[in-house]
């Protein structure tokens, strides 16, 4: 299967930016004027999957790109995000950054209506998470791509597999 | 890459943050310093009360760093918060290596209510500015447990671009591009570009892509052209 973002970088066509690790190209669906796609060029599907020394590399190259459009597309914000899994937003099997440029009253809205949950549902989470993390701590880098393999085949196969479909 | 050479003046970015002006009236904020709005916003900021143990906060991470916690007000159960200890208003300010290291820690946050949540995704998002939704002087990343029908909308709309709009685009940011990254024709003339603040907002607005192409376009290393292959770049240094 052909991963059109891998396509898109072969073709060249449109480059902005272009290293050994990275390239970024203008969304020709843009969410506002400017919206930059800064993709890895290993083909990752999704945010687990990419080492962390791509991930030390993206992201500031994200912040400098995005303040790049401060300098010479004139916006007065960015938006910085990544959509992981199609069920937060991802359109294509292939990680990426979206670096969307912000203007006042520009009409975008990426919003959500925060809920005040009662103090006895953020203890429980809270609870939850942390019984997580410490499970996690004594185990770094290396140990957690098996262990995410291992322990919970679920999440991660779905992601995949949900992004696999996409036409 | 190279380091932090963008000598972007965001200051009107960081003056422009929520609650500032509730502090202060525009005209004191327009004759202070970057010093003293950093300093007002940072006594005043409670997420640096919550980075110094002074607020409560239900912390799931900690390093000397950065610090992550319960959202108290979130989009979707889980939702968390990643901020630097230090007070950083905005991502343009933070160094390389802690910007890197905020987001490994992301992504990790993430792997993290992907398992022990059972959500079927996560945003990793950051409103850089208050146009773009950041509402208050403390720099952060979300981290948004998603599923399906949660009613969040962070889904990006797509809408139509004319390939002439993009050739625009493309043409005023790729100039500065190339300066920025060290690439052929860019140059260190950035290093010696002096940041001003307080000016630079003006700038901003004006065609700062047209002004800096001269000083872009000097030293080549021809070799990277062919490389990089930005044919608009190109044929917009050419035909100059």
């Amino acid at each position: 299967m052909k991963c059109r973002i891998c396509e898109m970088m072969k073709d060249k066509g449109g480059l902005l930016y272009e290293d050994e690790k990275a390239f970024a190209f203008l969304s020709r669906r843009p969410a506002a004027p400017g919206h930059i796609m800064l993709a890895t060029k290993e083909h990752y599907p999704i945010l687990e999957n990419v080492p962390d020394d791509v991930i030390s590399h993206i992201f500031p190259l994200a912040n400098k790109l995005s303040t790049i459009t401060f300098e010479t597309l004139g916006a007065h914000g960015t938006n910085i995000m990544v959509n992981n899994g199609i069920t937060a937003g991802q359109k294509e099997p292939h990680f990426m950054v979206n670096i969307i440029p912000r203007r006042e009253d520009d009409g975008l809205k990426l919003e959500w209506s925060p809920k005040k949950p009662p103090e006895s549902e953020l203890e429980d989470i809270h609870a939850t998470l942390g019984a997580s993390e410490q499970a996690e701590e004594p185990a770094p880098e290396q140990a957690n791509t098996e262990e995410a393999k291992d322990e919970d085949p679920g999440d991660k196969d779905y992601l995949l597999d949900s992004l696999i479909r996409i036409p | 890459m190279t380091g932090n050479i963008i000598t972007y003046p965001y200051q009107r970015l960081i003056n422009n943050l929520p609650l500032t002006k509730l502090m202060v009236t525009g005209e004191e904020l327009k004759s202070m310093s970057p010093e003293e709005v950093a300093e007002l916003q940072k006594k005043n900021c409670i997420f640096c009360h919550i980075a110094s143990g002074k607020v409560p906060a239900k912390k799931v991470y900690e390093d000397e760093k950065v610090l992550a916690f319960l959202d108290i007000n979130p989009a979707a159960p889980g939702h968390l918060l990643l901020i630097p200890k230090e007070h950083q208003a905005i991502l343009p300010q933070i160094p390389d290596e802690d910007v890197a290291h905020m987001f490994r820690v992301s992504k990790k946050l993430s792997n993290m209510l992907l398992r022990s949540l059972q959500v079927k995704g996560t945003n990793i998002f950051v409103a850089n500015g208050a146009v773009a939704g950041q509402k208050a002087p403390h720099f952060m990343i979300h981290i948004i447990p998603r599923s399906e029908g949660d009613g969040i909308n962070l889904s990006l709309p797509e809408n139509e671009a004319t390939a002439g709009e993009l050739d625009e685009s493309r043409n005023k940011m790729l100039p500065r591009i190339r300066q920025v990254f060290g690439m052929p024709g860019g140059g260190e003339s950035m290093e010696a570009e002096p940041a001003a603040p307080d000016e630079g907002g003006k700038r901003a607005e004006e065609h700062p892509a047209e002004e800096r192409i001269e000083t872009g376009h000097q030293d080549g290393n021809k070799g990277e052209v062919e490389k990089l292959d930005f044919d608009a770049l190109k044929t917009l240094l050419e035909g100059k």
